[in-house]
């Protein structure tokens, strides 16, 4: 790295989520230089053109939230971007950025302080200055400097002595013992790494389960080559999940789909889901997500296993590449934010609705890197199928982790004796960074409105907005209980003509059960498109694009701008239930009266 | 009343009973159709079929001119509904009607004894004011088929001795005891090689041409043309990347259940890209009445929504490269189903459904 430069500055604004850095019709291109030219396209279509290598950007706070694709940070990279400055980083982002060798500098004072077309020069390490005005720059943690000295995770890895991968684990002394004065995070990593850990620490963990997705298959096979690699660690932790992309729907899927099965025929890879349904359903269903158990995914969304007591989150490709390869990551331990929701949901208000509030109280950036932990009578009487709703969503806010103590419902979901986890529980010892109290009677029907996830306002505020579109399914909100209250609501009736409904089931087995309960003729009757299992729409690449001024009610996880199709289009966030209530009427309605 | 045929004779402007609008039209075509005033919005059956749900932007703005055409002058309007040509016929459309079109297969009506007549978009909007539509200047030629087809060959089969013979002509064909799914076939694929038009009567068809149904030997459509029709032993043992059932032909119930009779109790293979779509919501929720599609998801394929679906392909099913992809559809053109591609076969449901458990085409 060079110790000195000067670059010219782009400036944006606030929570610039990686839809809008590269968007997903784009991902599966075979170059990330073919990618280059549509780098911010939603946003200012006009400014990938004029992009030279050596400029850099300048941002608001929350850079790079949302979906953890590494393509956001490896395009920029491609693209030549020097640096990035902002007031803070997304945490999935930060990594994928310093994995492929892109500088990010925390400033809080900058963006304010600058304009675009400035000038800044930047002393790595020290300082930065623009404008007469000189800023210190934060250090970085070894960890990240011991990547960056290599210039990349791939250099890191392919400097690594792999004979030590696959060594047996080194006695534990925290075996299946509860460790009190815990968070759940802490007790989990404190489990697995078997060394006492706190906050701020970075640990070395050995991972449970690795989950790879098509859209990826490519470059996380590449990097893996490229790190020096010649097998897996363990063909039984890792699972190759086509999900995204079949059926084809872009040109370039065909492709992903046949090295998604790569893994397997070259690397004896044993679990391959092919056209079963959405990744996060699977790992659910086939109990790669279990209690205790240390889970990383290509997929921002793996936060979801935290409902069964897993400690899970994204990666980007090459950290994929090089968890397959040595069985190991490095993780900074999170703080965390416990959300107490106690009493009893209303009629009408169901787990979307919780997290929901809970995203619109924290805001996009308020939980950057934390671990959200869900306890309270309310959480305890969710099903699993509500927890993974909530599990789902905590990335929203940042968040590193989402977690729920196991219990019996846990056992039963899991098939797992409850003592085996009896050590993972909360602890009123346990130090909590900020503590958020619910009355679940209080809660009502929200929706996240554009264009943020935490956007969020009561339903009631946006009732009668005409509909053009409705979207049930996806990880969050794609389960037989979420086609219950959508075939309850729509038992017997018909949607309005103009309005285009689109039903996806996370999982075959999930399609299989509500077709066996009658759930989808049901919908089909009401008027509905009912998709075959995957991810579907959700994803914004195809399967249900609308063009500008159309507005959308979506069951899913993201409304930015762009994610959808026009990037005019606006998309509102809610419950299964105000989704099918919303497909009956033309227009956002209170799905109470249909309940 | 006079008979269809009679009326055919007549060759003076008939008065038609529905006009069929769908997304097939492109951006020019659309501009004309919607600028219509449309004379008798009953008679009008506007249907979002082929690309659904909408895989640009672009055909969502092509999309929505259509809702609001609809919308606008009262237009009975499906969306997502299936293949409006089905859907008018599931909702009544009897033998013997007339029906004016905008897409190339209106032949598919034909399967339901009624004339469907494609017209560019300028004379459909002409058509929608009118109440009207002249009469194509076309042979009407007449076919009686007889016999019964060999044990392993197909309706779709005959189009391999009739493409031929019924290139340009309005063909009215009768006899055979085919059902539904075979008589789609049998017009859908006449219509794509060259045809004007294609339909099965239960008329007398007086100096008809005989069609001995035993004599008809099994073929394929080669990529690229639908007018390269040959012999399927220019196929046999074709490796096969991407396997499609569905489209007017291919997603009746009775491809479906032929379908499931094949796959039950067993995997496609693991190598290709099965995708299984109704034609209809109607179809679809009898097929999962049936369990046809427990058949479906148990062999490992993807059961799609109703509509167009893989024959459309322009947002589902697509194929890179060298790909072969056969399809139970009518369409084959290069470039369709992938920039650069072009290997769409046409085949019958019974030898693609075969090719998605073998991973190949044979000729039988």
């Amino acid at each position: 790295m060079d110790e000195r430069f000067e670059s010219r500055v782009w400036r944006l604004g606030d929570h610039i989520d990686t839809d809008v850095i590269i968007m997903t019709k784009y991902l599966a291109k075979s170059s990330l230089r073919d990618m280059v030219p549509h780098l911010f396209e939603p946003l200012r279509p006009d400014l990938a053109a004029k992009l030279r290598p050596g400029d850099c950007i300048v941002a608001g706070e929350n850079f790079g939230c949302g979906s953890s694709r590494e393509m956001a940070a490896s395009v920029l990279k491609t693209a030549g971007i020097r640096c990035i400055i902002a007031k803070s980083f997304a945490k999935i982002f930060f990594r994928n950025a310093i994995n492929n060798g892109l500088l990010l500098i925390e400033c809080a004072e900058l963006y304010e302080n600058c304009r675009e077309g400035d000038t800044v020069t930047v002393e790595v390490g020290r300082e930065l200055r623009c404008n007469g005005r000189t800023y210190p720059i934060p250090a970085y943690s070894p960890a990240v400097l011991e990547i960056l000295r290599h210039g990349g995770l791939v250099a890191r890895m392919k400097a690594m002595d792999k004979s030590a991968v696959g060594a047996p684990a080194p006695e534990n002394p925290f075996r299946n013992r509860h460790q009190p004065g815990h968070t759940l995070a802490e007790q989990l990593l404190i489990q697995n790494t078997g060394t006492l850990v706190k906050p701020g620490d970075v640990v070395t963990v050995r991972v449970d389960e690795a989950v790879l997705h098509d859209i990826y298959a490519p470059y996380i096979f590449q990097q893996f080559r490229d790190m020096g690699f010649d097998r897996v660690y363990d063909p039984d932790k890792v699972s190759v999940m086509v999900d995204h992309l079949y059926p084809t729907c872009i040109d370039d899927d065909p492709r992903c789909f046949r090295y998604s099965r790569r893994f397997q025929d070259e690397y004896g890879v044993k679990r391959l889901c092919v056209g079963e349904g959405i990744s996060h359903q699977l790992a659910l269903e086939q109990g790669i997500a279990k209690p205790g158990k240390v889970v990383f995914g290509t997929d921002s969304h793996t936060t979801t296993y935290g409902a069964v007591g897993a400690f899970a989150t994204g990666v980007g490709y090459t950290e994929m590449a090089s968890i397959i390869g040595s069985g190991q990551l490095w993780v900074r331990v999170p703080s965390a934010i416990k959300v107490v929701v106690n009493g009893t949901l209303p009629k009408g208000v169901f787990p979307k609705d919780i997290i929901l509030r809970v995203l619109g109280d924290l805001t996009a950036a308020g939980a950057i890197y934390k671990s959200l932990e869900f306890t309270g009578s309310a959480i305890a009487g969710l099903s699993i199928s509500g927890r993974a709703a909530i599990a789902n969503m905590a990335v929203e806010c940042g968040a590193k982790a989402a977690l729920f103590a196991p219990d019996e419902k846990t056992a039963a979901f899991c098939g797992v004796d409850p003592a085996e986890f009896a050590w993972l529980r909360f602890d009123d010892g346990a130090q909590y960074e900020r503590v958020l109290t619910y009355d679940a009677g209080e809660l009502e029907p929200y929706m996240a409105c554009p264009y943020s996830v935490d956007n969020v306002h009561p339903l009631r505020e946006v009732e009668g907005t005409p509909v053009d579109q409705v979207f049930l399914g996806s990880c969050t909100n794609g389960r037989l209980e979420d086609l219950a209250a959508a075939a309850q609501v729509l038992e017997g009736r018909r949607i309005s003509p103009y309005v285009k409904f689109i039903v996806t089931p996370a999982s075959r087995e999930v399609y299989r059960q509500a077709a066996e309960l009658g759930y989808l003729k049901t919908l089909i009757r009401a008027g509905a498109m009912v998709t075959h299992p995957f991810c579907g729409l959700c994803q914004g690449r195809s399967g249900g694009l609308v063009s500008a001024g159309e507005v959308v009610i979506g069951t899913h996880n993201r409304n930015f701008i762009g994610r959808m199709g026009s990037p005019q289009a606006r998309t509102f966030l809610a419950s299964p239930a105000a989704a099918a209530a919303a497909a009956l009427e033309g227009k956002i309605t209170h799905p109470g009266k249909y309940l | 009343m006079a008979s269809l045929l009679e009326r055919l004779q007549a060759g003076a402007p008939l008065s038609w009973d529905l006009a069929l609008v769908t997304d097939s039209l492109d951006d020019a075509g659309v501009e004309a159709v919607t600028a219509a005033h449309v004379l008798d919005p009953a008679r009008v059956l506007v249907a979002v079929d082929h690309d659904t749900p909408t895989g640009t932007v672009a055909v969502a703005e092509k999309q929505r001119k259509l809702l609001d055409f609809a919308r606008g002058q009262g237009l009975p309007f499906r969306y997502g509904q299936g293949i409006g040509y089905h859907l008018a016929l599931e909702g009544g459309l009897k033998p013997g009607s007339v029906a004016v079109c905008c897409g190339r297969h209106a032949a598919v009506l034909g399967a339901g004894g009624v004339l469907g007549l494609p017209l560019p978009p300028k004379e459909l909007k002409t058509a929608l004011e009118t109440g009207a539509v002249s009469l194509p200047e076309a042979e009407v030629c007449r076919l009686r088929l007889a016999g019964a087809l060999d044990r392993y060959v197909t309706a779709w089969d005959l189009v391999l001795h009739l493409a031929p013979r019924c290139r340009g002509t309005l063909a009215v064909l009768g006899g055979g005891g085919l059902d539904l799914c075979q008589r789609a076939a049998v017009c859908g694929l006449l219509a794509a090689s060259g045809a004007v038009t294609a339909l099965f009567t239960e008329e007398p068809l007086d100096g008809a041409e005989t069609v001995e149904l035993a004599a008809v030997r099994p073929m394929a459509v080669l990529a690229g043309n639908f007018e390269r029709i040959v012999p399927a032993s220019r196929v046999d043992g074709l490796r096969v990347n991407q396997v499609f059932i569905g489209g007017c032909a291919g997603g009746t119930l009775e491809a479906l259940r032929q379908t499931a009779a094949i796959w039950r109790g067993r995997r496609v293979n693991p190598y290709v890209r099965v995708l299984v779509a109704p034609a209809t919501a109607a179809v679809y929720a009898q097929a999962l009445e049936e369990g046809l599609v427990e058949v479906f998801m148990e062999a490992g394929a993807l059961v799609m929504n109703q509509g167009c679906s893989a024959c459309w392909a322009q947002s589902q099913g697509r194929c890179d490269g060298g790909e072969v992809f056969v399809t139970t559809g009518f369409i084959n053109c290069p470039g369709w189903a992938g920039r650069g591609h072009d290997g769409i076969y046409t085949a019958p449901v019974e030898r693609a459904a075969w090719a998605a458990l073998t991973g190949s085409l044979y000729e039988s």
